[in-house]
């Protein structure tokens, strides 16, 4: 399988994983490794200085084994992400990034002039930037020439488990994309992200269809394999489709005796 | 005189350094960082840096999410 490379860094795996709403941390460290992910999303919160908080979940991160990956979830405008990515950057020391400005708590949706805006910002300051974006052709295009590292179309709402919703509008933006393509948001099952990987996806998020599985950490498995087993069809080059049938037997015609 | 952190209102002493402020608070769990208003304060300069009255001190470190 050919390695991705994302701002000249390699990885082996095309699974990224999300890290909220696992039952807990001790099992959001198993499923990290049974997935065989290599990126990393985190979020980003305020300190309780009246209350300690005991688990800390970096503790289950073996960051020599993944790329950690700090949102902006929580923001609502680019002001604002730029002042989350540079408090990340020092808190995890590190320039990697998941823009994601989305001021609508129904759907989540991302807001695209904010979330161009800040990309522009971001990149200039040395970040690795991938925005979560709508499946928008235009936009990404204007987002790889703004500096992003990827662009990250959703395939669905945030957490719904919807599957490939966008379908059309994601083919459009791998078939002109100069920077990877990470779809993120709406996979719902491994199915969904082996599709998305057979269509020439460079790499799927996945964070709430592993995380509230009764067993995540098998379902993390599941997903690797499945990504795996798409990319695999994708770089074997798919068969054409028809309208009619085409025969996998020769015809002999030896019952017309 | 007052300031707030994580916007939660403190007495402290006048001139504090925000050094002297993160050891009175000593955030658990090892990666976190500090912000006086939108200034992102780098860990080196927390000794250098004094608190002045009103200001909005942010202390964040990771928590889950994707």
């Amino acid at each position: 399988m050919e390695k991705l490379i994302i701002a000249g860094k390699e990885f082996n795996s095309r699974l990224f994983l999300g890290t909220g709403k696992f039952p807990s941390n001790e099992v959001m460290g198993r499923a990290i490794k049974s997935s065989k992910t290599q990126m990393v999303t985190t979020a980003l919160k305020r300190v309780d200085v009246e209350n300690s908080d005991t688990d800390d979940m970096l503790a289950h991160i073996d960051r020599n084994q993944v790329v950690l990956l700090p949102n902006t979830s929580g923001v609502r405008t680019a002001k604002e992400a730029v002042f989350a990515a540079q408090i990340a950057r020092e808190a995890l020391q590190t320039n990697w990034l998941k823009l994601e400005i989305h001021p609508d708590p129904k759907y989540l949706f991302p807001d695209a002039v904010e979330t161009l805006r800040a990309t522009e910002e971001l990149a200039k300051d040395g970040f690795v930037v991938l925005p979560y974006v709508q499946a928008d052709p235009v936009l990404c295009k204007q987002l790889e020439e703004a500096g992003a590292a990827t662009v990250m179309p959703l395939a669905a709402p945030i957490g719904t488990n919807r599957g490939l919703v966008t379908k059309d509008l994601l083919e459009i933006i791998i078939e002109q994309s100069n920077v990877p393509v990470v779809i993120d948001a709406g996979i719902g099952s491994p199915s969904h992200a082996a599709q998305a990987m057979e269509m020439g996806a460079d790499a799927v998020l996945v964070n709430t269809a592993i995380a509230i599985a009764g067993d995540p950490v098998a379902m993390a498995e599941a997903f690797a394999k499945a990504v795996e087993a798409g990319r695999q069809a994708y770089e074997s080059g798919l068969p054409a489709t028809f309208a009619t049938a085409q025969a996998s037997s020769p015809l002999t015609e030896f019952l017309n005796l | 005189m007052k300031v707030t952190v994580n916007k939660k209102e403190m007495e402290v002493a006048e001139g504090l350094t925000l050094d002297a402020l993160m050891q009175q608070i000593q955030p658990d769990g090892g990666s976190f960082a500090v912000a006086v208003g939108m200034k992102v304060i780098r860990k080196d300069n927390w000794a250098a840096t004094r608190l002045s009255e009103n200001d909005d001190i942010t202390v964040i470190r990771a928590t889950c999410g994707g």
